[in-house]
């Protein structure tokens, strides 16, 4: 055996391992004869041990209970929300096969409800009422929904609610209407939105007609992960919103709220914003 | 409960919903995956944090295939992910000292990592004993990622070089070869800091990321 094929196998003679009996009697031939070859061996050997002390000092460390609780508490979490019925006020549209998960569906959901009730708590506290706006009333708790095609490339659901067509004007702080509509955009995937009952919502005289800002990021942060697909939801923020990022307000109005599409990235977190008129 | 029960067969059961088999998969694999962070990063909290993020990947259903390879592989290819990534965005990564203080030094919660080698009696040697495990602590952390995995993969956690290709992906081959050349710059780092007059592990970096 010679210096170069004594190297080949120096990790092997120098961990206790299993190998070839002939080979590791050649090699220690070797280097009993060799003294740089004795040297190197000595050395591995050397490193082996150290390496061994330093696994053996890590070797009864764990991940702390903490991080076990804070899983628990994500799968149980996770678990409900799969378990739990879709709420009958969502409509999921999907182009493709992957589904957004529920847990990202739930957040999403309770984005809508959080903005409903505080749009809901500023015209509460509004002193002019729209009075001539034409609002639908909530006479049955169950409204049916029906699916109107307007177009191609756009599908409005609508909940057939009785006396819309004749809606009588309604006391601000009574539950209003709810709206479910659902757009299809130029990727091919659908735009879903949905409005509570307790969020009044204006029907604008030229609704079909909308104006929107783009889309301004609501993120920043360079690890955001690039999104494959996601949802747009319609939801109702302050008008005061629009000073966030830098749109000019009317401070008469500012406490009404103003109508904007969130876009939430499959993970349920909020990616861009923009503002509808 | 479920210690009979099979990795592939408790994913199964994770995966249906199942708390107790989700608690038996975590309590089973953590440990290896915990000790092959804090053996990657040299940081408790890097640990911390890539464990949790293994088993929420695996809990949200990841895309485990039985076929390329054991559970086991899989969140192991999934630590190493997630701490090539850490240490990409860290590259200037402080190591923690382990002269009686093996966590970080930000959040004080001291976990000692060498208290069970102190020889009570022996002070010499176990100042040198200390010493020399500092110095292979620090030689293997400043390895570059690819030669620090084979040799925190085969020689800490004793993996096969099978076990170890699977994980990383690579042929068996790439890691025999990494492992002779991890282990050569190991031998000849530890010789310069025998003859270096002090080590001061705050000035010492991970080296940057390979990929």
């Amino acid at each position: 055996m010679n210096c170069q094929e004594f190297d080949q196998i120096l990790n092997e003679l120098a961990q206790p391992k299993l190998m070839d009996a002939e080979l590791r009697e050649k090699a220690l031939a070797h280097s009993s004869a060799c003294q740089l070859c004795a040297v190197r061996l000595a050395n591995a050997r050397s490193l082996t041990e150290g390496l061994k002390t330093l696994a053996a000092i890590t070797e009864s460390k764990s991940a702390p209970s903490h991080i076990e609780e804070t899983l628990l508490a994500a799968f149980r979490q996770q678990t409900m929300a799969a378990a739990s019925p879709k709420p009958s006020n969502v409509i999921q549209f999907q182009s493709k096969p992957k589904r957004m998960p529920a847990w990202a569906l739930a957040a999403a959901a309770a984005l809508v409800i959080a903005f409903g009730v505080f749009a809901a708590s500023q015209l509460r506290k509004s002193p002019i009422a729209p009075a001539t706006k034409d609002y639908a009333s909530v006479p049955s708790p169950s409204p049916t929904t029906e699916i109107k095609r307007e177009n191609e490339t756009r599908i409005e659901l609508a909940t057939n609610l009785p006396g819309r067509n004749n809606a009588q004007p309604t006391d601000f702080g009574k539950p209003i209407r709810f709206q479910v509509e659902a757009k299809h955009i130029s990727d091919g995937s659908f735009v879903s939105s949905s409005l509570g009952e307790f969020t009044p919502l204006l029907d604008s005289p030229n609704q079909g007609q909308e104006i929107a800002t783009d889309f301004m990021p609501l993120t920043y942060d360079d690890s955001s992960q690039p999104m494959e697909s996601g949802q747009v939801i319609r939801v109702q923020v302050p008008r005061t919103a629009l000073a966030s990022f830098g749109l000019p307000i009317n401070l008469e109005r500012a406490n009404e709220t103003v109508k904007a599409d969130l876009l939430l990235a499959d993970d349920g977190s909020a990616r861009a914003i923009r503002f509808i008129r | 409960m479920h210690s009979n029960v099979s990795d592939d067969e408790l994913l199964q059961m994770l995966l249906a919903g199942d708390e107790s088999a989700f608690l038996a998969l975590y309590r089973r694999k953590q440990p290896g995956i915990y000790r092959f962070a804090l053996r990657m990063s040299g940081s408790e909290s890097v640990a911390e944090d890539v464990t949790q993020e293994v088993f929420l990947h695996l809990m949200r259903g990841g895309n485990f295939d039985g076929e390329r390879g054991s559970l086991q592989s899989y969140l192991f290819g999934i630590a190493r992910n997630q701490v090539l990534r850490r240490l990409e965005r860290d590259r200037t990564f402080k190591l923690v000292s382990i002269d009686g203080n093996g966590r970080d030094h930000d959040d004080g919660t001291d976990l000692p990592l060498i208290e069970s080698l102190i020889v009570v009696g022996d002070p010499l040697g176990d100042l040198t004993r200390r010493e020399t495990i500092e110095s292979v602590r620090q030689a293997v952390l400043a390895l570059p990622p690819h030669y620090r995995e084979v040799v925190v993969l085969c020689d800490l956690h004793e993996m096969s070089y099978q076990e170890a290709a699977e994980i990383l992906d690579c042929a068996i081959g790439t890691v025999r070869s990494r492992l002779h050349r991890a282990r050569a710059i190991l031998v000849e780092r530890l010789q310069e800091l025998r003859t270096s007059p002090a080590i001061d592990s705050s000035q010492t970096e991970t080296a940057p990321c390979f990929v």
